[in-house]
């Protein structure tokens, strides 16, 4: 078990960040979450988030080359560190494996037996 | 339009510049205008504006505005977990050293604590009281002293003009003490328990509209109306009745059983109030005051006013002056007495407002009607007592850090070496003394509980020492270890941190030899106040020892005091030689008081009567002098039963000398008495002069009657001289023979020496409260040398092995060990000296008789501290001495 904890945001971030690999800062995240999930965010929830994903060391920063497009302002990007990748690692992991309990399958296979059984 | 979309831009990025970290300014702005272009595609640049500011706004959040300070936090939390680590560590390196550290703070501490305790006990004083800042008591000049002064007894007609002439006083109520009675009270069975009470007061029917006592049972409104009804404390309701209600129970008052019913309860009453009282009758059932309403001399009530809001209370006291011409003046033609002779020594009559939040503290120079005031006095030397100990506590704490500088050097050298700022280490200093005063203050509050019974039985005073509820307590304590921390801290946490990592690293660094000279100023002054206390202590205690000793000119040993005689009535002769019968008395006499029991003052002329003199005069029996062991100078003793010697007097030589005459021409002359048809006295005897008051004041004039002559004076006391046999045997058969004749009230033994013990109260008290003050000086200071030596001669190992090589003797070596802190011990008595002398002879001058203070008492003090020093020290630097120079020479 990690000492940190991740919430689903965060976690939704740290992957996007994963993804979109050289090219991640606020913007591009919050398209990409746009597209991918269909689902709203907030620049400023995505940028804070972000910084707080670097102070538990999980990506880390740098500033990147101006463009015209941003009014010449550098970008922020992001990029996951090994721990990240580790953390979304063992999450993932877990997750597979916690789903694996769930007796999805079983229950519909053994639930037919039953009802049959009492046919 | 182009326009307002670039004011909304230039709104926008103007706003985040003011709240955002500069380190984020650029992406999160680049972010923004990017998303800015995006929206003004999708849905037009107007929209696009006004959703800029609101995106910008939204960045407005502890996550972004607080980054850079948070980011900061977060480092600090990490290093106060590494801050615990170190503190505990280098605590836990040197034990001794610790425990040293934060004994002597803690002992600081809960000496401070009692203090403040006790202060804030003397200052809530009559806070609690309704409108308790329109409360004022009226005193008035003393006009019983011959001398004048201020007193708080008046006369009952004063609580009239108050209310009648002055719209500006709202209530007026007296307050009256009637005197010791004996209360008698008979259950269903008949059967009778009775008491002699003192604590007996009476009042006008607004007292509880005035003062803070709440009733548990009776009305407050109704408990003082109309004639013998009395208010009971829940003790004395107790102690007649048990658990029963007190309410409509009969009480029997005094020789004549007047039944008094009991109309209330107090609950428990509070201990910060100026009076306290067992029954408290309402003013008419004492028929004394009915009888002087009109009069101003008898002034047996205390007058307490209640103005109304917003009076000036200047122009009130300047107007209430002109009752002395008004209303006084005309009751002395009454008296056939001269008012301008009469306060003609006293500087006229006057009133004086003093605010009932005041008497506790202000009233040292009034003569009272009840209860002891304290002093502001007490207040300010114990004040500063506690802050000297506090200081003495916080020295150590400097001096011992300071001391350890060169093995806290390495680390400050390392963590420089490694990056640390200054700010830092200065922070890990501070928090690590911080934290020592925290646990101080945590062993300060056992220790205090646990010193608090001990302050209590040697010095009387009852400290409510209490945590629950007490706010501004609670709030001192959690203040204290910050405050003290910090300020006992920054020194040393300065000094430590200021070294150049090089050198320190290098070795450089001498075991903090620098800073030695300021802690030798400071062990100089820790022990300067140290002996300040003790000779003063000393001095105290000799002071007492001297009123112990000195020969007041009367017996005090094996003399037992009966009080309250009178109560025998005409059987006291039969009583008296009764005992004189009993094995094992040796004389029995009865007087009006004996000496140190007070005195009655009286105004006596020479026989030409020219000029008043104010003589103590006091009624004896022929047993009189043998039994307290005085002594005619000249003349004779009153004759027993004589009838002749109802006019005849027996002067003390002071008193002869005040009538012009020595001990021989006095017998036969005569003396004159104004009062009334006594008149003319002739002396038959002078006896050799005595101190019938405490030794504060010379011996003044006195005088003597037979017990049956006219003169006023009815109080009657035993005086019983013994011969040492079994005292307590003896007191049971005395005991006897009294409920013989006097059935129903109780008999009350005093023994003499312990009467006159009583007078010197404060002064017993004064002592041993120096004296345990004193002991926490020496302590603390003491824990400190300790500290210091222990602390050097670890520091100064290799030094010792090198001149014990070079054939240093081992008594060379202690020496040299102590010699450094017993100069300074020297230097403290020479600067404690004058000190101390200076405030001891401030306190002596309040005694008549004193001891004259020699130097040596301040040689013994500074002898004391070094002898204590060298006994706790010795051990340590012997030890040190006796190491094997081998053994320390070959660590390198």
């Amino acid at each position: 078990m990690s000492k940190e904890y991740l919430g689903e945001f965060e976690e939704l971030v740290l992957t996007i960040v994963g993804i979109l690999k050289q090219d991640a800062y606020g913007n591009a995240i919050v398209t990409e979450i746009r597209e991918r999930l269909k689902r709203d965010s907030n620049l400023s929830a995505v940028h804070v988030t972000l910084y707080r994903l670097e102070d538990k060391g999980l990506i880390k920063s740098s500033m990147g080359g101006a463009t015209n497009a941003r009014g010449g302002r550098r970008k922020r990007l992001f990029q996951i560190t090994n721990t990240g990748m580790a953390m979304l690692q063992q999450m993932k992991e877990s997750r597979t494996d916690l789903w694996k309990l769930i007796p999805q399958l079983k229950f519909s296979v053994s639930g037919c037996k039953i009802l049959g059984s009492y046919d | 339009m182009i326009e307002s979309e670039r004011r909304s831009i230039r709104i926008g990025l103007a706003l985040l510049r003011w709240f955002c970290p500069p380190v984020l300014y650029e992406s999160v702005e680049g972010d923004l205008l990017e998303q800015f272009d995006a929206d003004s595609t999708l849905s037009g640049k107007r929209k696009a504006g006004r959703r800029f500011i609101w995106n910008v706004i939204k960045f407005f959040r502890p996550g972004i505005i607080l980054r850079n300070r948070f980011s900061k936090t977060f480092n600090n939390l990490d290093m106060l977990e590494s801050y615990f680590k170190t503190t505990f560590r280098s605590l836990r390196k040197n034990i001794a050293y610790s425990f040293i550290n934060i004994f002597g703070l803690a002992i600081g501490i809960a000496s401070c604590l009692l203090i403040y305790n006790y202060v804030q006990f003397e200052k809530s004083f009559d806070t609690t009281h309704p409108d308790v800042d329109r409360l004022y008591r009226v005193n008035q000049t003393a006009i019983w002293s011959p001398v004048g002064g201020v007193m708080t007894s008046s006369g009952p007609q004063l609580a009239h003009s108050l209310q009648n002439d002055y719209p500006e006083i709202e209530q007026v109520l007296r307050i009256n003490t009637p005197g010791d009675y004996i209360i008698r009270f008979s259950d269903n069975e008949g059967k009778v328990i009775a008491f002699r009470e003192n604590g007996i007061l009476a009042a006008d029917s607004n007292f509880f509209s005035f003062f803070d006592f709440k009733l548990k049972e009776g009305d407050p409104r109704t408990a003082l109306v109309g004639k013998n009804k009395v208010v009971l404390s829940s003790e004395t309701a107790e102690k007649y009745f048990g658990d029963e209600p007190a309410v409509g129970k009969i009480l029997q008052f005094g020789d004549a059983r007047e039944s008094v019913e009991v109309s209330g309860v107090t609950e428990k009453q509070p201990l910060n109030i100026h009076f306290h009282f067992d029954y408290l009758l309402s003013m008419p059932t004492n028929e004394g005051v009915k009888r002087f309403e009109w009069s101003f001399i008898w002034s047996q009530v205390v007058t307490y006013i209640k103005v109304k809001p917003n009076t000036d209370m200047a122009a009130l006291e300047r107007k209430i002056q002109s009752i002395a011409p008004r209303r006084v003046e005309p009751t002395f033609k009454r008296l056939k007495m001269d008012y301008n002779d009469f306060t003609k020594n006293k500087g006229g009559w006057h009133f004086y407002l003093q605010p009932v939040t005041d008497i506790r503290l202000g009233s040292a120079d009034i003569f009272q009607r009840y209860e002891e005031v304290s002093d502001k006095t007490y207040i300010y030397i114990f004040s500063g007592v506690a802050g000297l100990i506090l200081l003495i506590a916080a020295i150590n704490f400097i001096n011992l850090s300071t001391a350890r500088a060169a093995s806290r050097a390495k680390e400050v050298g390392v963590k420089k070496t490694l990056g640390a700022n200054r700010g830092s280490l200065i922070g890990q200093f501070q928090f690590e003394s911080i934290f020592l005063s925290c646990i101080a203050t945590v062993i300060a509050i056992v220790l205090a509980t646990f010193i608090k019974p001990v302050v209590l039985q040697l010095t009387g005073f009852d400290l409510p020492f209490s945590l629950i509820g007490n706010w501004p307590l609670i709030f001192t304590i959690i203040t204290i270890p910050f405050v003290l921390g910090f300020f006992a801290g920054i020194y040393p946490s300065f000094y430590l941190t200021s070294f150049q990592p090089i050198q320190v690293l290098k070795g450089k660094l001498s075991s903090g030899m620098k800073s030695s000279g300021l802690r030798n100023v400071l062990v100089t002054f820790q022990f300067t106040i140290a002996i300040t206390l003790l000779s003063g202590t000393l001095l105290v205690f000799q002071q007492l020892n001297f009123i112990a000793t000195t020969d007041i000119g009367l017996d005090k040993e094996n003399i037992l005091v009966i009080n309250h005689a009178e109560a025998l009535g005409k059987q006291i002769e039969s009583f008296k030689n009764e005992l004189v019968n009993l094995d094992g008395v040796v004389s029995v006499s009865i007087s009006g008081q004996v000496p140190g029991t007070g005195t009655n003052e009286d105004i006596f002329q020479k026989e030409s009567g020219e000029e008043n003199l104010p003589i103590n005069q006091t009624k004896i029996d022929d047993q009189y002098f043998r039994t307290l062991g005085l002594k005619l100078v000249s003349g004779r003793m009153f004759s027993q039963g004589d009838s002749a010697d109802l006019k005849s007097v027996i002067l003390n030589e002071n008193a002869a000398n005040l009538f012009g005459w020595n001990s021989e021409e006095a017998i036969g002359k005569h003396i004159f008495y104004p009062g009334d048809e006594m008149g003319r006295l002739e002396i038959v005897g002078i006896v050799k002069d005595f101190n019938f008051r405490s030794l504060h004041s010379p011996i003044s004039p006195m005088l003597f009657f037979t017990l049956n002559s006219p003169m006023w004076g009815d109080s009657r006391m035993t005086a019983v001289k013994y011969n040492g046999a079994d005292v307590t045997d003896l007191m049971s058969r005395i005991e006897n023979k009294w409920k013989q004749i006097a059935t129903s009230t109780p008999i009350e033994f005093q023994f003499y020496d312990e009467i006159l013990e009583r007078q010197y109260q404060d002064e017993t008290r004064l002592g041993n409260l120096f004296a345990v003050f004193a002991c926490f000086s020496i302590g603390v200071g003491i824990i400190g040398i300790i500290g210091l030596v222990s602390y050097s001669a670890e520091q100064r190992k290799k030094e010792i092995g090198i001149r014990k090589v070079f054939g240093a003797s081992i008594t060379k070596i202690v020496v040299m060990m102590n010699s450094s802190y017993i100069k300074l011990i020297l230097i403290a008595v020479l600067l404690a000296t004058p000190l101390a002398w200076w405030i001891v002879q401030k306190w002596l001058d309040s005694f008549e008789y004193k001891i004259t203070i020699s130097p040596f008492v301040f040689l013994i003090a500074g002898l004391c501290e070094v002898v204590l020093a060298v006994i706790c020290v010795g051990y340590l630097s012997l030890r040190a001495a006796m190491l094997n120079p081998s053994t320390v020479l070959k660590e390198e």
